[in-house]
């Protein structure tokens, strides 16, 4: 349990995840009010990592379902075992002969089968998908809905109604109500405009990229052995870079892959070379890298 | 508080900003978690509550300080020190014995402006606020307003009363004290006023108007509304277009059922010694539409171009591909202008940077050879191709072999003209010649028409 603000972001630190004020107020009401989270934003400004480090943050177990076109409740939720229970069959044939030997009619053998029913629609031969796991979860969980704009609608609308009351009805087996009601934080890219009933049930929070300073308590918090003076560069050329039109903005994701790179290739300070070379490590368009090339000069000055 | 937030979401509703009971409940539990003390959490706690929508978040910002000024900062009024303010409540009563006292006098001395706040109301009341809706008026209500609290009075007032105080001994920096709180204060006041009334205006000035008066306005041709109606429209092409898109969405889910496929489910089960545990199902896969959309941009025609690029890249995603053209005697591709989320910006750049002169006469006998010698390699057979022009030639080739050519290569051209039939082929109308070639072609002068057109085409 947080039981403040300023603890959100002191835990989340500890994790090692710098964050700012609105993102722990959204993270601290979630927790207190219950209340699902959809966090949206660019690529690779830690969305799925808020989900992990909250976890980690609040000892809950960390569940993941990453969504993808065409997901569906066999892959998210459960699923029965087909293939064992056939093999079970196949063991049990002795077992049930004998169970119907003495049977006058069809009608009596379906019958005797049928009472058998329950052995084979157990919870022995079900397996448990990322959502039941985060329901049935013995430790309270954090289940983190991954690019949900990935999905279909109609998976969007079952998602709704699991978290609208955590509990799931599997027909042969009854109700299954969550032990501990799991946190929940849902990501998108915004690939497509989520339905409005979704968006009405989620706290909301826009991730953006981060401010100068902010980053670069990230990057030398993240990239150890970094030089003070190769990080703000580092940090600098980015924010210059964002303020490019290109295609592919980079991310909190690529400033600490380049950083990473740049201390690996024993840097202390950039020029305008090492930019040119190390270019492909930020940018992952052709074009980008042209566009930025161009803009190499005014990109180094005063950083470099 | 609670008032002050119900207020502020329904501020928020009136521009647009769809926040439901349930969402505004969850903001005020939010608020009583957070508590007050902190006001950057506080602020995080009600946007992360209310609005779901990033191109809402300007509208959040801009209305927040409005109605929150107060916590942002401590408002920038005067207050008393702590030994001199119990003193001169007591002196106050004394004072107030027997007469009739301004209550605003006490609450300007001490300034304490978080209970100006329904003094205002009250004097707003007395001179009406329903006739605000310009930033132009609120310098003017504001000196109405603040004049309301009968300033005369209340000097006469603070004077007798420094008068009582000088003669009960008070010293004489204490009373220059008061004084100058009164004066800080008094400036405060009248900041709050314009605060409060800035309030006002932004709430009478943007509100979405009512479905009744929208379904009015959408059966009205479009040439004849006024700046501020379009402007309206421009928002209800927002909310047509998000409806006919759930229809959509609904009707690819209905596609989803189908019937068994066997040879799929034979396949499948193989693994099972061929009983069929689990059945695979025929789909049906639904092909989405591209379109290419050829806005006549003359005047005449102008504002249907107008709304249906609008409405066609707010349902962008429902179809395949979408790109649009601009003409009048040349052709410009304007596909690129909404690449940005923005698709009214999007709308402003394509009729004004596409290099297009609009009041060039419209030829689109020239326009449909340019769009054959550029585009045609790009239409395909499940290409729809939308014309949107009033056909009025000025007398021009009407290019009919070019026409035709377009239509052998597409799915289809459709031909929407904001003229109703009576007008076609008469004066330079060669609507008839162009008919043989039209999958269809429908009157299109209305945002009803423009839906009808839109959801027969992908329905």
């Amino acid at each position: 349990m947080f039981t403040a603000i300023d603890e959100v972001r002191e835990r989340l630190a500890e994790q090692r995840y710098i964050c700012s004020k609105e993102i722990a107020t959204a993270v601290f009401l979630a927790e207190k009010l219950g209340k699902p989270i959809l966090v949206e934003g660019p690529a690779g400004v830690g969305k799925t990592d808020l989900g992990k480090v909250t976890a980690a943050a609040l000892d809950r177990e960390f569940i993941r379902l990453q969504c993808y076109e065409g997901l569906d409740e066999a892959k998210s939720l459960y699923e029965w075992e087909y293939s064992k229970q056939l093999l079970y069959t196949q063991i049990l044939k002795d077992v049930l002969a004998e169970e119907l030997a003495g049977a006058r009619s069809l009608a009596e053998a379906v019958e005797r089968v049928a009472r058998q029913d329950e052995v084979f629609f157990s919870r022995k031969f079900i397996v448990p998908r990322p959502l039941l796991r985060a329901i049935t979860s013995e430790k309270p969980a954090l289940l983190l809905i991954d690019e949900v704009d990935k999905s279909d609608p109609e998976f969007e609308a079952f998602l709704l109604e699991i978290l609208s009351d955590f509990q799931v009805s599997i027909p042969e087996l009854g109700t299954i109500s969550a032990r501990h009601q799991p946190m929940v934080v849902l990501t998108s890219n915004n690939a497509r405009e989520l339905s409005d009933a979704l968006k009405r049930r989620c706290l909301h929070l826009y991730i953006d990229f981060p401010e100068r300073e902010q980053e670069l308590e990230i990057v030398r918090l993240k990239v150890p052995g970094i030089g003070e003076r190769l990080a703000s560069q580092v940090v600098e050329v980015v924010q210059r870079l964002r303020k490019l039109d290109i295609k592919k903005t980079p991310g909190i994701s690529e400033t600490l892959d380049w950083a990473r790179a740049l201390v690996v290739l024993n840097a202390d300070s950039l020029d305008q070379d090492l930019i040119r070379d190390t270019l492909n490590i930020l940018l992952k368009y052709e074009k980008d890298i042209k566009k930025a090339k161009e803009n190499l000069r005014q990109l180094a000055s005063g950083a470099a | 508080m609670e008032e002050r937030v119900v207020e502020f979401v329904n501020a928020l509703r009136g521009r647009g900003v769809s926040v439901s009971t349930a969402e505004s409940i969850d903001a005020l539990g939010a608020i009583a978690v957070v508590g007050l003390e902190d006001p950057e959490a506080f602020k995080a706690a009600l946007k992360t509550a209310t609005v779901k929508r990033r191109r809402d978040v300007h509208v959040f910002e801009e209305l927040f300080p409005l109605y929150f000024y107060g916590l942002e900062s401590a408002g920038g009024t005067d207050s008393l020190e702590d030994g001199l303010q119990a003193r001169l409540e007591e002196a106050m009563r004394a004072f107030g014995r027997g007469r009739e006292l301004n209550p605003m006098l006490q609450l300007v001395l001490t300034g304490r402006g978080g209970e100006w706040e329904s003094f205002i109301r009250m004097a707003a009341g007395e001179v009406g606020t329903a006739q605000l809706a310009t930033r132009m008026q609120v310098g003017m209500y504001t000196r109405r307003i603040f004049d309301a609290f009968d300033w005369e009075e209340l000097e006469r007032q603070l004077d007798e009363l420094l008068e009582r105080l000088r003669d009960e001994g008070w010293a004489e920096e204490e009373l220059l004290r008061l004084e100058e709180a009164f004066r800080a204060n008094r400036d405060a006041l009248r900041k709050q006023v314009r605060r409060y009334v800035e309030r006002e205006q932004a709430r009478n000035a943007e509100r979405v108007p009512g479905a009744e008066r929208m379904e009015r306005l959408m059966g009205r041709p479009l040439s004849g509304l006024d700046e501020y109606e379009l402007q309206q429209m421009r928002k209800a092409v927002d909310i047509l277009a998000r409806k006919l898109r759930n229809r959509i969405n609904l009707r690819e889910k209905r596609m989803k059922r189908g019937k068994v496929d066997i040879k799929a489910t034979l396949r499948r089960n193989m693994q099972h010694g061929g009983v069929p545990f689990e059945l695979r199902l025929k789909r049906k896969r639904m092909e989405k539409a591209e379109l290419m959309v050829l806005c006549d941009i003359s005047s005449s025609v102008a504002r249907v171009s107008q709304f249906m690029l609008q409405f066609v890249y707010t349902i962008q995603d429902c179809l395949a591909k979408v790109r649009s053209f601009v003409f009048v005697d040349d052709l410009g591709e304007v596909t690129e202008f909404f690449r940005d989320e923005d698709i009214p910006k999007g709308v402003r750049r394509a009729l004004s940077e596409a290099g297009i002169a609009y009041n060039a006469r419209s030829d689109f006998g020239e326009v449909f050879r340019l769009f054959c010698e550029r585009y045609l390699q790009d239409v395909g057979y499940r290409t729809y191709i939308l014309v949107i022009g009033d056909a009025r030639n000025n007398y021009n080739d009407p290019g009919l072999r070019h026409l035709e050519r377009i239509r052998d290569r597409a799915k289809g051209i459709i031909w929407l003209n904001p003229e109703t039939r009576p007008f076609w082929d008469t004066g330079d109308s060669v609507m008839g010649e162009y008919l043989p070639y039209c999958r269809e072609a429908r009157v299109c002068r209305t945002l009803k028409d423009l839906e009808d057109a839109i959801g027969s085409l992908l329905l």
